[in-house]
């Protein structure tokens, strides 16, 4: 029973990875689509939306990066490490799985290095939105719960 | 086990008596039974019995299938199993934090979130303990706060 649900958290993530990246990839092949045609495979059909294997080759992404998540975000593999040291380590993975990925399926020119710099610009602006709102949404919590507890050990009283 | 309580209108202060051929295992636990009713536990240091406050104890822990009681200051031996303590001591506002220990919620100085849904708890003392992921849903939801963050 606990398998399945740990199961199913892990699809759950997958898909929450894949509909953010095909959401931010639709709004960017809308808007530079047709300027890009010839440079990604991502933008092959130009503004007009996102090819079906990209779509399969970013869900082959977003399994990858919920592994990376298990591996880093879990005791399983890595038993002593400090959360700086897990974000960095899950940072660097993740841009070497995605580097790989990029030289295995065309979707930048790999030895442009203007085109690095751009994923490594998108990509860092999307890492530090996603860590802001991780780190409020974890205050958010621990206030929650010192809450909780300050208002469980007063009505002890 | 046949109970009789006797009433007395001089007698001031509750007397219980346990008659038995001898001081076997299952008679500690029925006295155990009673010390709890007010909020104490059988314990022993240096081969002393003691009955300590259920106020005094931060956390209950399992080591090598010995169960230890801490306190601020002291730790004590009990020769119950973790699991027998859980179910004596869960009506109290303890609660299980992992396979080998049972904290007092009360005695939590913070509870924070920790990798993986797991919650660190700071007890009074400044040790630190961590609940799993599964008795972490437990916590939050002694404390009112469902797995989404919401409240009960």
């Amino acid at each position: 029973m606990e398998d399945k649900k740990h199961f199913l958290l892990y699809v759950e993530q997958v898909f929450m990875i894949l509909g953010a990246s095909l959401l931010a990839l639709t709004l960017i092949s809308a808007l530079l689509g047709d300027e890009a045609r010839g440079y990604s495979t991502m933008f092959a059909l130009g503004s007009e939306g996102i090819p079906l294997y990209t779509v399969g080759e970013y869900l082959l992404s977003s399994v990858c990066v919920t592994a990376l998540r298990f591996v880093y975000f879990t005791d399983t593999f890595i038993k002593s490490w400090s959360m700086t040291g897990r974000t960095v380590g899950m940072l660097v993975s993740v841009i070497g799985l995605s580097g790989g990925l990029a030289w295995l399926f065309g979707w930048f020119p790999v030895d442009d290095p203007k085109c690095w710099l751009a994923f490594l610009v998108s990509f860092g602006l999307c890492f530090l939105i996603s860590a802001a709102l991780s780190v409020k949404r974890e205050k958010a919590e621990n206030r929650q719960l010192e809450e909780a507890l300050r208002h469980m050990k007063e009505s002890e009283k | 086990m046949r109970v009789s309580v006797e009433t007395d209108k001089e007698q001031e202060e509750v007397v219980i008596t346990i008659k038995c051929k001898e001081r076997t295992a299952y008679i500690e636990r029925l006295m155990a039974a009673v010390y709890m009713v007010d909020r104490q536990i059988t314990v022993s240091q240096k081969e002393e019995v003691l009955l300590l406050d259920l106020d005094r104890v931060l956390y209950v822990e399992s080591v090598d299938g010995r169960c230890f009681v801490y306190t601020r200051e002291e730790v004590y031996e009990t020769g119950y199993r973790l699991y027998e303590m859980e179910q004596q001591l869960c009506q109290y506002l303890f609660a299980r934090a992992n396979k080998a220990s049972i904290v007092n919620l009360k005695k939590i100085r913070s509870i924070r979130t920790y990798v993986n849904r797991r919650l660190l708890l700071t007890m009074e003392n400044g040790e630190q303990l961590i609940a799993s992921r599964q008795y972490a849903e437990s916590i939050r939801g002694l404390l009112g706060i469902s797995r989404h963050g919401g409240h009960i």
